[in-house]
């Protein structure tokens, strides 16, 4: 159950998905990194069900391209920490991925709270850490005082990263 | 162009009741169990056997906030408890008084920052606050001289208090 399974499951469900990084997990904390678009995360998230992983955060960040969603995967047998990244475009929704894994709802929600960003079919999309009559995003950047906004190319494209 | 008249005084003068009611109330502060950080367990440390809040009578901690007329904010106060927090408060029959132990329920300590949105910077925004304990958290013994601040506010200086059976070395003068 190493991230090798889950590469070859992905390779036989989804053959266009290109752009998949081995990683040097010592270096970057993570084994694999994979890229996809928000079509592409309910499958990616079946192939990662099937063969065996657990579901470990859905988090997002901003950068000046618009917002990225991040799924980590992970299973108890290194090497198996699997980033996937999805960069979206302001305003868009992704698909929930709970037919894969229950307890994504609880991060979705999360995701929304904090970002803004919003989950088709999500059965229950409501505030879950700011009050419910919060009217701000407060994780995005243009929130509040910005020390840093990058872009995701100065983060990810460096040589070494 | 007559005479002034001068109001007579009350039939019956209730203040020395009062006065005397005060004593009780002052030597039986019964605090809520509610805590919301950290400082919750400097006031469990405070209620247990080594500080023992019984000798002032203060350590009858109740359950519920229709028994209790002492209130000690002891934590954080987050937006999403502040509501919780006024509702316990119009809970309590009067009279009832508040302590706000450590910084943050003074001034929302080290959460206070330009641009936060998280919590209620001070328990006076939201409720009258009778005595500010800070410290971070505050030592069982700042607890303790609050509530004894607390019943001096109460009794209206510590002389008055007659049940009180020691006099503390620095106390406050009667107002």
């Amino acid at each position: 159950m190493s991230f090798e399974s889950f590469r070859e499951e992905l390779q036989r469900q989804i053959p266009e998905l290109a752009a998949v990084r081995v990683l040097d997990h010592a270096a970057r904390g993570r084994h694999l990194e994979i890229q996809a678009a928000g079509y592409q995360v309910e499958a990616i998230a079946r192939a990662a069900r099937t063969s065996g992983f657990f579901l470990e955060a859905i988090t997002a960040v901003d950068f000046t391209e618009g917002p990225q969603v991040m799924y980590f995967f992970n299973s108890y047998e290194a090497p198996s920490r699997v980033q996937v990244r999805v960069p979206m475009k302001p305003g868009e929704s992704l698909p929930t991925i709970n037919r894969a894994y229950d307890a994504a709802l609880w991060y979705e929600r999360e995701v929304f709270d904090l970002f803004g960003i919003r989950f088709d079919n999500h059965p229950d999309l409501r505030r879950l850490l700011l009050p419910e009559d919060a009217d701000f995003f407060p994780l995005r950047k243009d929130f509040g005082k910005v020390h840093a906004f990058r872009s995701a190319k100065e983060i990810y494209d460096k040589p070494g990263a | 162009m007559g005479e002034k008249k001068i109001a007579p005084g009350p039939v019956i003068r209730l203040a020395v009741i009062e006065e005397v009611l005060n004593q009780f109330r002052a030597n039986s502060l019964w605090p809520m169990t509610f805590g919301l950080a950290c400082c919750a367990i400097e006031m469990m440390a405070a209620g247990a056997s080594r500080f023992d809040l019984d000798r002032f009578g203060s350590g009858a901690f109740r359950a519920s906030p229709r028994q209790s007329d002492l209130m000690i904010v002891a934590g954080t106060i987050s937006r999403k408890m502040a509501p919780t927090i006024v509702t316990l408060w119009e809970q309590m029959p009067a009279p009832k008084w508040c302590i706000a132990m450590g910084n943050c329920a003074i001034s929302g300590g080290p959460f206070e920052y330009d641009g936060q949105y998280a919590i209620v910077p001070g328990a006076n925004l939201i409720i009258p606050v009778d005595v500010y304990v800070p410290g971070c958290p505050p030592r069982p013994e700042a607890l303790i001289q609050g509530l004894l601040l607390l019943q001096d506010k109460i009794t209206r200086g510590e002389k008055r208090n007659v049940f009180r059976k020691f006099q503390r070395r620095a106390a406050a003068p009667n107002p």
